[in-house]
């Protein structure tokens, strides 16, 4: 599984360092930034194939990070771990298109489990439209891309 | 901004922040365990030329110790965050069951401080009073705090079982063990509903806390 990208997004620098470090040790290294706007601008160098999302950050809050790159990079699976979970914060992530909700604290097992479904979702969803545009059937690839939107 | 709202504002900040120092300490205790784990591994490989490490099941015990409470410390928190909002601007309605869940979890201590224990039925399905979620709480919690020391009996036990009448959704405050006398104290000592928003009454070892059912 070490062929994950994962990009952890969190302001709480020692909470998301010592995730990150647990999860190298799992096999799937990953990349940290602390902030929405890191986030947005790490987007630009490189997906990530799932991203931990914290929701309540100083500058561009989670919520605005994730309506933002599930606009120009919907194929990435966003996982929400957020300390402040309310029913309205998860209705409205789920609505947007988040793949997953997870309040803190998480048992890391757990958390890992969502990413590695989070993966196989994405990985399932590249080979049904690479299958799709082999054979010339490219709508139906662009609607298996459309429903990521 | 009035004094309900801003305390139920902090409450929930205060709970955002505690969640986020216990998801810290967790994944350090876990870290630790995974070094711990780490190091038997090495030491088993190495076929005993590397001794084990001499505290080995000291630390796994401590570190369970640290995740339990950490355990103990997210159940606060949600109760905590779950009280913050309950002052949020929202439906004017609330789950009866809900509220009395959370009011169970809440007044634990209150309760152990009469030597009784606390314990709440589960609501058979959605209970929804027209009141909001603060009223409905505070309302409980006063209802608790006048039965609690007049529940006898051994050992004592406090229950709050949430239930549908005609055009009403109530919690039963009950004591198995209150004597007649206590019932009579306890009618002497209830405090006034609140017109319009719930009505208290005295029933058999205990006490019915009224709302009208919302949509009805």
């Amino acid at each position: 599984m070490n062929k994950i990208k994962l990009l952890l997004v969190d302001d709480e620098e020692n909470f998301v360092n010592t995730l990150a470090e647990r999860m190298k040790m799992r096999d799937v290294p990953s990349k940290v930034v602390y902030s929405g706007e890191a986030a947005l601008d790490a987007l630009k160098t490189g997906e990530p194939d799932v991203m931990i999302l914290d929701l309540r950050m100083p500058g561009i809050d989670g919520m605005e990070v994730l309506r933002k790159v599930r606009q120009t990079n919907p194929t990435v699976r966003i996982i929400i771990l957020t300390g402040h979970g309310t029913d309205l914060d998860e209705e409205e992530a789920r609505k947007l298109g988040a793949f997953h909700y997870h309040k803190k604290p998480i048992d890391i097992d757990e958390l890992l489990g969502t990413v590695k479904k989070a993966y196989r979702d994405r990985m399932e969803d590249a080979m049904v439209v690479a299958a799709l545009a082999e054979e010339g059937d490219f709508e139906s690839a662009r609607q298996v891309l459309d429903e990521d939107k | 901004m009035d004094n309900e709202k801003y305390l139920g504002r902090m409450a929930a900040m205060v709970s955002h922040d505690l969640c986020n120092v216990l998801a810290t300490i967790q994944q350090a205790s876990g870290l630790m365990g995974d070094f711990l784990y780490l190091a038997r591994k090495e030491s088993l490989k190495s076929m005993g030329l590397r001794p084990k490490f001499k505290y080995h099941d000291k630390f796994q015990e401590i570190i369970a110790q640290v995740q339990a409470q950490v355990d103990r410390g997210q159940g606060i928190c949600e109760r905590l965050s779950a009280l913050g909002h309950s002052t949020d601007d929202g439906p004017e309605t609330a789950d009866v069951g809900v509220a009395a869940a959370l009011v169970g979890s809440l007044c634990g201590r209150a309760a152990k401080k009469h030597k009784a224990s606390l314990e709440v039925a589960c609501a058979p399905e959605p209970l929804k009073a027209a009141a909001r979620l603060i009223d409905v709480l505070t309302a409980l919690d006063t209802v608790v705090q006048a039965v609690l020391p007049h529940c006898g009996g051994e050992p004592r036990a406090l229950r709050l079982a949430p239930g549908r009448g005609e055009g009403e959704v109530f919690i039963d405050v009950v004591c198995a063990g209150m004597a007649a006398q206590g019932q009579e104290a306890l009618a002497g000592a209830l405090p006034a509903g609140k017109p319009g928003i719930f009505t208290i009454g005295i029933v058999q070892g205990g006490v019915r806390l009224a709302f009208a059912e919302a949509g009805r």
